[in-house]
């Protein structure tokens, strides 16, 4: 039975067939031209019962080649041999090892093939275990999905909107007595809808007595409606600009907010849901407020060198008898400083000498003798 | 590994910092409260502060920003008394599940390098095959003939071939057979074990899911036919979705390679992960020692998995004395919260 993974599959199976222009093979006896003394057109009308397929004198005349080049069967090619929810999570696999044409056979079949003659001609052609590396061959059906977000979310501003919008949907869940049921189950990511709903909701109260005011049982109803068909949408991605703006509005009183294991369980949860940040228990067990779980999330960027983290450094930058280079100071560097460089590659150049380097020529092979290299 | 040991050693400066403090606290509270002196209130938290030591390497307060002081003065600022929370996740999503509540003498133990290098030195020398073995001159084949004259030949005496001075005689003080096995105290190396997981615990780098932990593959590759996934294509399937699935939640290579405990073998779990050894390990419980849980970036393992790691190790913990014909079980390995 023959496979048809996918049309895909049948392009490339086009290309294993060693031709860059693929030609159907032809049986043997229609490569040779045979001189026959009877009509050629009366000994085809004998033999088949309606009009003969292909050119009128097959034995003299080169059929042309049809459209679909395959080796198979014609109605395999146009109707897809799974339905479209099969096609979802089908892997595109290699297709079957075929024989490729010979020289021989394509001489025949084409007029105009000419064989490479440089490796460069060649088609390339890359190894089976290379296969899910091309990216046409590892698709959606391939991916894998976390519950966290998969990037992780760096900026503060939009770490700190996240959080506000999953302290709220915490914090309005237990007014309307549900988080206990809620707890363990997983909450959609929302639309753009459902978090500007979130962040519309204002924390109000002062010493340690916090309580919401807006739309609060719109924002339960988005976390319990879809909790059937998950991970389908993907959360609505806001910009700094944004974040910046709607947290400016908020009383900064909010992280005051005590939570206790449940509710902390749940903003973690949605924490790492909507921002890929986990927090681990060890911290999550020292926070008591807001204000300390938003303290472990936030992550200071490691300078990614010495010089960067120098520069950072106010009490190094400001001495006058500190300078800060990115990279190593060379000769080049001090010559460049007082400005003698231009000077000394002109002279270089108008001599025939390489400005840098030693130009195909060996080094200084004294220095390798006095420091007992050779 | 150089940055984790300068964290090491900043964590149990602090730990002693703190319980330096501590002592000084409790120290002077009672010394005054002998005294019963009513101005006692204020003065404890200043004699305390003059008995801190200040460590010439120690970072000056002004050089470390503001949020890492803030983080590491929240965490030292926790001093859990009897539980510390622990979250339970689903395998491979990371969905956060479940809550459980364990003992701060199974997961919250203090650091101590001292107990961990004991136990690690304790594997290594019971790891040693100590089979090398060479041949003396008494072990080597062959005649024992004088191999020449004692004298008269104007060269040196010589006895057997076997002779030691001589190419393919026995070696003199070669390697033999032996057991290179040391021996830890039962309830110091059941104390290291606990302090690996409380110290992978602290740093967060202990990741613990529900039983039954398995790598779920896509559904095309569970539904193709093994015909098709032939040539080493299943194998370079498994690598690279195993490879994306560990970047995805941050335990590859990048993150310092991730050690899986399984209770057994779980096979697509572990034949992914032989595909990509470079990414992490995947043991089953009876192959996995301290050494182990303290190599890789991450330790992810099943609840049983550490249920079972701590019943084993806790005979410090549990006392040895049968009452009424039963033994005193010790403290209870996680409580469920919700």
């Amino acid at each position: 039975m023959p496979r048809i993974p996918r049309v895909r599959g049948l392009q490339s199976l086009q290309i294993a067939s060693a031709s860059s222009k693929p030609l159907p093979r032809l049986p043997f006896a229609a490569s040779r031209t045979l001189s026959t003394t009877a009509p050629v057109c009366d000994l085809r009308s004998k033999l088949w019962k309606g009009p003969a397929p292909g050119p009128e004198d097959p034995y003299t005349q080169r059929p042309e080649p049809e459209e679909p080049l395959s080796n198979l069967p014609e109605e395999a090619i146009s109707i897809p041999r799974h339905p479209i929810s099969v096609a979802k999570w089908r892997l595109s696999l290699p297709p079957k090892r075929t024989e490729a044409t010979t020289e021989k056979e394509l001489a025949a079949n084409d007029p105009t093939y000419t064989p490479a003659l440089t490796l460069e001609e060649l088609e390339e052609i890359p190894a089976l275990d290379k296969w899910w590396d091309q990216p046409e061959n590892w698709g959606k059906e391939s991916e894998f999905r976390g519950f966290g977000k998969a990037e992780k979310e760096v900026e503060r501003t939009i770490i700190e909107v996240q959080t506000r919008r999953a302290v709220v949907e915490v914090l309005s869940l237990q007014q309307e007595n549900k988080l206990a049921e809620q707890l363990v189950k997983k909450w959609p990511e929302g639309s753009r809808e459902a978090l500007e709903q979130a962040l519309a909701v204002e924390i109000v109260g002062e010493d340690g007595k916090f309580s919401l005011k807006g739309d609060v049982s719109s924002v339960v109803s988005h976390l319990t409606q879809h909790a059937g068909s998950l991970g389908e949408e993907s959360s609505p991605r806001i910009t700094l600009e944004e974040a910046a703006g709607i947290q400016e509005k908020w009383d900064p009183k909010w992280k005051e907010i005590a939570l206790n294991d449940e509710t902390k369980f749940a903003i973690r949860k949605r924490i790492y849901q909507l921002t890929g940040n986990m927090i681990p228990d060890s911290k999550l067990g020292a926070a008591r407020n807001v204000r300390d779980v938003l303290t472990t999330l936030f992550k200071q960027r490691k300078p990614s060198n010495l010089a960067e983290e120098l520069l950072a450094k106010p009490e190094v930058t400001e001495l006058p008898n500190v300078r800060v280079h990115s990279r190593k100071v060379g000769p080049i560097d001090k010559e460049i400083e007082i400005g003698r460089w231009k000077v000394i590659e002109e002279e270089l150049k108008k001599r025939g000498l390489p400005v840098t380097g030693t130009d195909n020529l060996s080094g200084n092979k004294e220095r390798e003798w006095m420091t007992g290299k050779a | 590994m150089a940055g984790r040991g300068v964290g090491c050693l900043s964590e149990a400066m602090g730990a002693l910092r703190l319980s330096a403090a501590k002592v000084g606290h409790t120290q002077i509270y009672r010394h005054q409260s002998s005294e019963a002196d009513i101005n006692s209130r204020k003065q404890p938290s200043t004699v305390a502060k003059t008995l801190t030591r200040s460590m010439a390497t120690e970072a000056s307060e002004t050089s470390i920003t503001k949020t890492a002081s803030d983080k590491s003065a929240l965490i030292q600022s926790w001093n859990p008394v009897s539980t510390v929370p622990l979250t339970i996740h689903n395998f491979p999503s990371f969905e956060p599940t479940s809550l459980e509540k364990w003992s701060v003498d199974h997961l919250y133990l203090p650091l101590r390098r001292d107990i961990l290098h004991l136990a690690v030195v304790f594997e290594g020398d019971n790891t040693r095959s100590g089979t090398a073995s060479s041949k003396t001159r008494w072990d080597v084949h062959g005649s024992h003939r004088k191999i020449r004259p004692q004298k008269g030949t104007g060269r040196a005496r010589l006895g057997s071939k076997q002779n030691p001075l001589l190419r393919g005689g026995g070696k003199t003080f070669g390697p033999h057979p032996r057991d290179f096995g040391t021996n830890l105290n039962r309830k110091v190396y059941d104390k290291a074990w606990r302090t690996a997981l409380s110290y992978r615990y602290r740093r967060g780098e202990l990741i613990v899911c529900e039983d039954g932990m398995e790598l779920t593959m896509p559904k095309g590759f569970e539904k193709a036919h093994k015909r098709d996934l032939r040539w080493g294509l299943r194998e370079a399937y498994q690598a690279r979705y195993m490879k994306s699935v560990l970047d995805t939640l941050g335990l590859g290579k990048a993150d310092g390679r991730t050690l899986f405990i399984t209770g057994d073998r779980r096979e697509q779990l572990y034949s992914a992960m032989e595909q990509v050894p470079w990414e992490g390990r995947a043991l089953d419980l009876e192959d996995v020692d301290v050494k182990d849980l303290l190599e890789t970036g991450k330790v992810v393992m099943e609840r049983s998995v550490l249920k079972e790691m701590i019943e084993r190790h806790q005979s410090d913990l549990v006392a040895n004395v049968v009452v009424g014909g039963l033994k005193g079980s010790g403290i209870p390995t996680g409580q469920k919260v919700f």
